[in-house]
């Protein structure tokens, strides 16, 4: 698997290359360690995951994540973070983010993620959950819509679908069981489906967020209070 | 809306009073000079000054009465004053001697002839040029008639004007003037033009610039009630003029001349209250008078036989109004000279003005005049009308700019205000925001000194003394780093009830958890997603929980934990003297061989027991654990009870 690696500690650069070490499918194609490098690399180069971390010296990782995005659509893209916090993690897959890791996660814990996302699995915490949650109703409310409609862009002037938007009600399910702290298993579990449906349902719902412009990205941004 | 125009004198320039006070200067001696302009001296050679009259009584014909012998008389023949009491028909003969070279080139020029005449020449009735005959009815107009050459011949000529009038109506006859056509037309077009044209523009602009006062009015009809009452006389006094210029009798006269003279004294009734209101004379009684006086003089007007009317007219009618208005102007001018004002003091001397047209007037009305003049008030009137149009537009746009300087004044004084109230608003949002991040950072010192801040002191120490294994430092970084996810399990934008926080730690923790081969289960009893704490209290539940939970799995070798958290669905009402917490227990559940049956190596001293028990009493929370072979459960009771030393809203319920 060809990796590209937005990231612009040392330390963490070390300890990707060290995690990549113990697995021999797994290849480097870029280490960048700024935005400028990053948005460069992208343009030139092909790979399938991207792990990119979001505080770069000369801008946002969310940059780097929206090019990506445009021109590898095919590819998984990984958010870095420290504590996971849902402000960066939301904003990253509002951008086109696919999955986040902890940095702190082992060596195994990072190839078990790496693996996961390639199998089609988007880690979604209780936090991040009750925010698009939260962030669903308030524009429900607002746009006087049926429940669980996410149509901001469209509404908006953007060129999506709008049925593209749209949270389904069992995704809607997936997310408040999981805002309760049930894991993908035990929601599986719970609505009498595989936990391999659930995992369907929460790369859904990351795909469904994501914007398509800067500009809407910025407006969703605004009006879930992340900027 | 007139707040204006009580604007002191002094503040406006002197030079604009002066060209004011020209311009009606200029509009009193306009008929001096008019009359200089439009003189028939030059005509003098065609004259028609004497001539054979014969007056026949009105219906003296139809009564087979004979026809009175003729008799010389001195053109200009005004009726009222040459045959009192006369009514009827009066043929008024020239003989014209003709040479042969002039005989197409003739016509008759008459300035002034009232109320209908019949041109013959010779015995042959001569028509107008509208191709009508030449009985119109006529007011104080002239008359030019061409006469064809086939009508005249060589030597004397015969030209009769047969004149009809009623009893006492100010018919007659002015001099005449038979001659060449062209200096004739040229005399006639200019009376004309100031007799007849000059009326209907000053009429017409009295109405037009009326119109926007009218408007004015009806937009306040209180607080602009002097335009509306000018306005109503001066649209008045403008319509009922054009009588002068009408050809025909719209009704029999009977109605026609009181309804002309009833009119006149309705328009001046409204200028004379306005011109009381503009000098801010505000006499209701005197204002209900004129008014009764008005209507009562209208009726009575129309009662008058028509034979008497222009007899007794002035004086049940013209003479009262005289004297109402003289009153009025007196006490006009007496206000604008005591309190003057711009606009006060040109109107006084366009009021002031008026008064020799108004003599003129009255004395030709009265026959003491040139028969042929023309009325001086006639145009001067509406020009004083115009003048205050001009003067109430001023009036209207000095107010508009005042309060438009108001305005900017007042926006200015809010935009001052605002911007002051935003200073104290950002002053205030900066306090508050300061002791904000005060609070927060006194929360955090907090919640760290016992945590991250100890353990890491410790690991310093540790350090410091070179008696730390790479196994303790790692151990110690690894808690600390707990510490700091705690931290952020236990506040957040999203994390707002204990069963929020117990769903972070436990999403957090589960990875490793099971990476040991640990499996957890997760219980939520009813009431306990609406159960709410406080930040600190459920950062101390947490601490509690990842407590119990790690003794689970490195004493007790557990390999599945489950954390239950119940909650009744009724919360007790606060008893007043601390906060009411709603009872809850937070249960750590698992399967391992108990503590007593722990390794030594893993069992400790029993430090984080102690300390589990401590926070447990500091939150005001009754800790038990239940532990034998088959497993231990860690149950941490709170609220059943008020929580002594607790500040309130330290718990919140209900939040969610």
């Amino acid at each position: 698997m060809r990796l590209f690696v937005v990231e612009d500690d040392p330390y963490w650069q070390q300890a990707i290359r060290a995690i990549v070490e113990h697995r021999p499918d797994y290849r480097i194609v870029a280490m960048c360690s700024n935005l400028r490098q990053g948005l460069e690399a992208v343009q030139t180069e092909s790979f399938d995951l991207m792990i990119v971390d979001l505080g770069l010296p000369d801008g946002s990782g969310i940059d780097v994540i929206r090019a990506s995005r445009r021109r590898h659509p095919d590819a998984e893209i990984l958010v870095a973070t420290v504590f996971a916090d849902e402000e960066n993690v939301v904003a990253a897959i509002y951008a086109g983010a696919t999955g986040y890791l902890v940095k702190e996660a082992t060596p195994e814990q990072w190839s078990a993620a790496i693996d996961g996302l390639r199998a089609g699995h988007s880690p979604i915490d209780p936090k991040i959950a009750r925010h698009i949650l939260g962030a669903v109703q308030q524009r429900s409310r607002s746009l006087m819509q049926p429940s669980w409609s996410l149509s901001s862009p469209n509404a908006h002037g953007g060129a999506d679908d709008e049925a593209g938007l749209k949270l389904s009600p069992r995704e809607i399910e997936v997310l408040q069981l999981v805002a309760k702290g049930f894991t993908m298993i035990e929601v599986a579990r719970f609505l009498k489906v595989s936990p391999h449906t659930t995992r369907t349902h929460a790369k859904a719902i990351y795909r469904k967020l994501e914007v398509s412009t800067r500009g809407e990205a910025v407006f969703e941004a605004s009006v879930r209070g992340l900027i | 809306m007139e707040a204006a125009t009580s604007s002191p004198i002094r503040r406006h320039g002197g030079w604009r009073l002066a060209l004011m006070a020209g311009i009606i200067v200029a509009a009193t001696m306009a008929p001096f000079a008019i009359a200089r302009l439009v003189s028939s001296q030059s005509l003098d050679p065609w004259r028609l000054g004497e001539a054979q009259l014969t007056l026949v009584p009105g219906g003296a014909a139809e009564r087979g009465q004979a026809v009175p012998a003729e008799r010389p008389v001195t053109l200009p023949d005004a009726w009222n004053k040459a045959h009192p009491g006369f009514g009827g028909v009066g043929r008024y003969r020239f003989t014209v001697a003709m040479a042969s070279d002039a005989l197409g080139d003739r016509a008759l020029y008459i300035p002034r002839v009232s109320n209908r005449c019949v041109v013959e020449v010779n015995g042959v009735k001569i028509t107008q040029p509208t191709g009508s005959d030449s009985t119109p009815w006529l007011w104080n107009r002239p008359l030019y008639l061409v006469i064809p050459a086939d009508k005249l011949h060589p030597g004397d000529n015969d030209v009769t004007v047969s004149v009809t009038g009623e009893v006492n109506s100010r018919a007659g006859l002015s001099e005449s003037f038979f001659g060449p056509r062209l200096p004739l037309y040229n005399s006639y077009r200019l009376r004309w033009f100031f007799q007849v044209d000059l009326l209907w523009i000053a009429n017409l602009s009295v109405i037009v610039l009326a119109l926007p006062l009218l408007f004015s009015w009806l937009r306040d009809p209180v607080g602009s009630a002097n335009y509306g009452i000018f306005s109503a006389g001066a649209i008045l006094f403008g319509l009922r003029n054009f009588h002068g210029s009408v050809d025909f009798l719209p009704m029999p006269v009977e109605y026609w001349w009181p309804l002309v003279s009833a009119s006149l004294g309705w328009s001046l009734g409204f200028i004379w209250v306005f011109l009381l209101r503009f000098s801010d004379h505000r006499w209701p009684r005197f204002e209900a008078a004129l008014a009764v006086f008005t209507l009562a003089g209208s009726i009575a007007l129309f009662m008058v036989p028509t034979s008497r009317f222009m007899a007794l007219s002035p004086w049940l009618w013209y003479v009262p109004q005289a004297a109402v208005g003289l009153f009025c102007v007196a006490a006009f001018t007496r206000r604008a000279i005591a309190e003057p004002t711009p606009h006060r003091v040109i109107l006084m001397i366009g009021v002031l003005a008026q008064v020799v047209p108004a003599l003129h007037d009255i004395l030709w009305i009265e026959g003491a005049g040139a028969f042929s003049s023309m009325l001086w008030m006639a145009v001067s009137f509406p020009l004083l009308l115009v003048l205050t149009s001009a003067l109430l537009a001023d009036d209207v746009a000095r107010t508009r700019a005042a309060l438009g300087g108001m305005n900017r004044i007042l926006e200015a004084r809010i935009t001052v205000a605002r911007q002051e109230l935003e200073s104290l608003y950002e002053s205030r949002r900066r306090t508050e925001r300061e002791a904000i991040g005060a609070e927060e950072r006194l929360r955090l010192m907090r919640d760290m000194h016992d945590g991250v801040g100890t353990r890491l002191s410790l690991l310093l120490s540790g350090l410091a003394r070179g008696d730390l294994s790479i196994k303790e430092v790692t151990h110690a970084v690894q808690g600390s780093l707990e510490e700091l996810h705690l931290l952020l399990d236990a506040r957040g934008p999203n994390t707002a009830t204990l069963m929020d926080a117990l769903a972070n730690l436990r999403y957090r923790l589960e990875p490793r958890l099971t990476a040991l081969g640990v499996e957890t289960r997760w219980e939520i009893g009813p009431g306990a997603e609406s159960l709410a704490l406080s930040a600190e209290m459920t950062l101390d539940v947490l601490r509690i929980i990842q407590e119990c939970i790690a003794n689970s799995v490195r004493h007790g070798q557990a390999k599945v934990v489950t954390l239950k958290l119940e909650c009744p669905d009724e919360v007790p009402p606060r008893d007043g003297q601390g906060a009411a917490v709603p009872p809850f227990e937070v249960l750590v559940i698992d399967d391992g061989i108990g503590i007593g049956n722990a390794a030594a190596a893993t069992k400790g001293g029993g430090r984080g027991l102690a300390n589990i028990k401590a926070r447990a009493d500091a939150i005001g929370a009754t800790f038990t654990l239940r532990s034998d072979a088959s497993g231990t459960t860690a149950r941490l009771a709170l609220g059943h009870g008020s929580v002594p030393g607790l500040e309130a809203g330290r718990v919140r319920v209900g939040a969610k």
